[in-house]
């Protein structure tokens, strides 16, 4: 004996798995006739039943707005199988069953696999499975837990049983008031045409027919049943001209209370509040008027935790690569016999100070994506989006643009890409644009080495304000553009899923951690190197006649040094016109990690030279370096305690005291050799030191604002077109140069 | 005439003057979150609504396991803009497939 059942239900419940298990290798995958939809079938066996299982596509719904709908509904009149088993999930009830009324509809002998109900069960949810059957006209419903194979014998039992005796009492869908009377009388139009009755189930076929559903009404205009469609057409205006309302919508609207009734009686959920810890929390969190401020101060949180708290890494990794990676190279060239050599040259002043200068800030990185994961991972970054969406639409933006902002504090480039979620093309450039004002992760090594020269410990401050500044004159920005060039109705809020607040999964955050923090060194490897050692070049050779030979020329001298020369009187008027600072802006094209690259290059791998490491042994130098190491763990958590007073102190009359494990003011204390070299450069362009300190401040402010990077900009020319790419460079290098200069003349009347 | 409860859902959003989150729209339409998603995604099928697409990948590091820094967003929706209630979605427009 033969039967064929068709497996139905929505996406991912675990259909193919119940497939897989019941039909086990035998199985046979190929396409749809005349479509690239995946068709599987298989067989299965019991007794002396053969009975062919087709697994149709996973949809939500059988109308006619998908061509895997299509498929599965199209199987179901066409191939009349012996049976529907409809997988369901039940930890997702409700929207399931609004399938499964519409298979029902089809007025085909349905089986329930009521899967997942071990997932049900973990979320507290209890279903009555005899009850769902009875309220379901006597269907069938088998607990399964597919990927465990339980329930499956009892299903395959019910699949024979079905088989066997095909003729189930079937339940048919009501539909009351104006609804049903047009129903009843288009049912009976149909009955009445042979052809169509043969073909179709009359009350399915006027359910379609009341529904519009293109393809049942092009197949109606294909066999000529112009009648039909013209009394379909009249009923739907008698049931809109009755209700108010469209039968499409009133068929569905119908569909989901009747599955909402079901739902009553056979869910039973866990006692829910009101409202729950999470929806207590978005009150305040999300508030309408406090959601900004709180997302300053977790900004603000972020910010005081990664400069602080890498503070004490970022000084041992800096002496551990600038100084003994430095001395061990010098030592091995050394004894190779390239000591003094340009070989030695390219890879201890080219190399190790270009990558290594750059690399002294993974600590950095490593805590900032450690507290960019926590929030992510927290649910706190929907938040985040959810309240700036005010914000965003209040200056006329989109609220969606700030999904590829947040994604800008990582990399510009991807927040480029992101701006694709946004539909219309105008919005689109006009995100792109304002996304490459958000601090990526390369621009905040430049912010944390000028902090830390320029503010010591109260570095972060110049962090976050950087981080806000972006923001702010992304917001102005786009607010200037979009009543002016722009202009256009205000855009629509958008709703959003926001996900109960839960404890950051250790596994989930070190993963977002490594694969950030990774990138950043892959980028070290390749763009930073190739950078660097060019950079090398261009400084080992002679910019003027009479300067000195290759390798053995002054670095203002070199070609480098005279181009960056010709073009640092552009920055004087913001207070860094030096031929240093304009070369670092010049190598930052290419990546904005390469500033501090270059600075460490132009004032340390050239003008430093290594401590020298003769009378300490190796053993002793990873001794010391180890100790270094457990140094910069506890200091680490000092730092991190330390967040709770520096907070609280910026309450005006509050002034809490601070810890100190060693009793030493260390992070005032340790100034790194570009640190120093910076302060002593930027004084001396500046010409005081608190002008300097301005000058320092409207630096990191060009770094800001002008082009983000090479690989940014060719993806804006992808995403938006050359000549968008072109005004974009323009924009942000006058906007850049206007604000430092803004910064260090009004800045510097102030101190 | 009294809304059906699925024209109350769009009526929401068409109504929505602020950020809204789906547990309190359900909360006012007294249904509950699956059922309102539910409601959400007939009209998406019907074009009226749209579902804010997953940020797109970036290809430029070339990545298998995708860029880091792209966020995974919980689901979204919006009213979808008149021009695209022009044309309902045509038959063989691939299904949403949320990334899970």
């Amino acid at each position: 004996m033969t039967a064929t059942i068709a497996l139905a239900g929505n996406p991912n419940v675990g259909k193919s798995t119940i497939f897989n298990a019941l039909t086990g290798s035998r199985q046979h995958v190929g396409n749809w006739p005349g479509k690239t939809v995946e068709k599987k079938e298989g067989r299965l066996h019991v007794g002396d039943m053969d009975i062919l299982v087709v697994d149709l596509p996973g949809t939500y719904s059988l109308t006619a707005y998908s061509i895997e709908e299509i498929i599965a509904r199209d199987f179901i009149i066409n191939e009349h199988p012996t049976a529907v088993v409809a997988v369901v999930d039940a930890a997702n009830l409700e929207r399931n069953l609004y399938l499964v009324a519409q298979v029902i509809e089809l007025e085909v002998p349905v089986i329930i696999a009521l899967n997942m109900t071990d997932i049900a069960a973990s979320r507290g949810l209890q279903i009555d499975a005899n009850r769902l059957s009875e309220r379901l006209g006597g269907i069938p419903v088998i607990e399964t837990v597919g990927n465990r194979s339980m329930g499956l014998d009892q299903l395959a039992t019910a699949i024979t049983q079905v088989s066997e005796h095909p003729v189930q009492a079937l339940p048919r869908p009501t539909y009351s008031g104006i609804l049903g009377d047009e129903l009843t009388a288009l049912e009976a139009m149909i009955a009445a045409d042979s052809t169509l009755a043969g073909q179709y189930r009359p009350y399915w076929l006027a359910t379609k027919l009341l529904e519009n559903d293109t393809a049942v009404l092009a197949a109606m205009e294909a066999q000529g049943k112009a009648s039909l469609i013209e009394a379909s057409e009249a009923a739907q205006i008698r049931i809109e001209d009755a209700t108010g309302e469209d039968a499409e919508t009133l068929i569905a609207d119908q569909r989901y209370t009747t599955v909402g009734n079901i739902i009553a009686t056979v869910l039973e959920r866990p006692s829910q509040a009101v409202l729950t810890t999470s929806d207590k929390i978005d009150a305040i969190v999300t508030h309408r008027i406090w959601g900004l401020p709180i997302f300053l101060l977790m900004m603000w949180l972020v910010f005081q935790f990664t400069a602080n708290a890498s503070a004490p890494y970022l000084d041992w990794v800096d002496v551990f690569i600038n100084e003994t990676v430095y001395g061990w190279a010098g030592q091995i060239l050394a004894a190779l016999g390239l000591g003094n050599t340009w070989p030695a040259a390219l890879i201890t002043d080219g190399i190790i100070a270009g990558v290594g200068g750059v690399l002294v800030f993974v600590p950095v990185l490593l805590f900032l994506y450690f507290a960019l994961a926590v929030l992510e991972d927290s649910g706190y970054m929907a938040r985040a989006a959810f309240v700036m969406d005010r914000v965003m639409r209040w200056m006329g933006l989109h609220g969606k643009s700030f999904l590829p902002m947040i994604v800008g504090f990582g990399c510009t480039v991807p927040a480029v890409y992101a701006t694709r979620t946004l539909e219309n093309e105008k919005d689109r450039k006009l995100t792109g644009f304002l996304a490459t004002f958000m601090s990526c992760g390369a621009r905040l090594p430049v912010y944390v080495v000028f902090g830390a020269a320029f503010f010591g410990a109260r570095s972060a401050n110049l962090v976050f304000a950087m981080y806000i500044v972006g923001i702010g004159v992304a917001l102005a920005t786009g607010f200037a553009l979009k009543h002016t060039v722009y202009k256009g109705k205000p855009p629509a809020p958008f709703v959003m899923e926001l996900p109960p607040y839960r404890v950051p999964r250790l596994r989930d955050v070190w993963r977002q951690m490594g694969e950030r923090t990774e990138g950043f060194l892959i980028k070290a490897g390749t763009v930073i190197l190739g950078v660097s050692i060019a950079l090398w070049l261009l400084m080992a050779i002679p910019g003027r006649a009479n300067a000195g030979s290759f390798n053995d020329v002054a670095p203002e001298d070199s070609l480098f040094g005279v181009v960056s020369g010709a073009v640092a009187p552009v920055f004087q008027p913001a207070g860094f016109g030096s031929w240093e600072a304009t070369g670092s802006l010049i190598t930052g094209f290419a990546a904005k990690e390469v500033v501090v690259g270059t600075m460490n290059q132009i004032y340390v791998g050239v003008d430093g030279e290594p401590e020298p490491e003769e009378t300490v042994s190796f053993t002793e130098q990873i001794k010391a370096s180890l100790l270094g190491f457990g140094e910069a763990a506890i200091l680490t958590v000092q730092e991190i305690l330390n967040i709770i007073p520096r907070t609280i102190n910026l309450i005006p009359g509050i002034n809490l005291g601070e810890i100190n494990f060693f009793g030493v003011a260390e992070a005032e204390e340790d100034t790194t050799g570009l640190q120093a070299a910076l302060v002593n450069s930027f004084t001396q362009s500046a010409g005081s030191a608190a002008a300097g300190v301005v000058a320092a401040v409207a630096f990191n402010i060009f770094v800001l604002l002008y082009v983000p990077c090479m690989v940014a900009v060719s993806a804006m020319r992808q995403e938006f077109g050359t000549r968008w790419m072109w005004l974009q460079i323009g924009y942000t290098l006058a906007l850049a140069w206007i604000a430092a200069v803004l910064v260090f003349q009004v800045g510097r009347l102030f101190v | 005439m009294a809304q059906s409860k699925l024209r109350q859902v769009l009526a929401a959003f068409e109504e929505n003057t602020g950020p809204k989150s789906l547990s309190q729209i359900a909360h006012d339409l007294e249904i509950t979150q699956p059922q309102l998603e539910g409601m959400i995604a007939y009209w998406v099928r019907r074009g009226k609504i749209r579902e804010v697409a997953d940020l797109s990948e970036c290809p430029t590091c070339g990545r298998d396991d995708g860029c880091p820094f792209v966020l995974e967003l919980p689901k979204s929706y919006e009213l979808a803009s008149d021009s695209e209630l022009i044309a309902l979605p045509m038959v063989g427009v691939a299904t949403c497939q949320h990334k899970k």
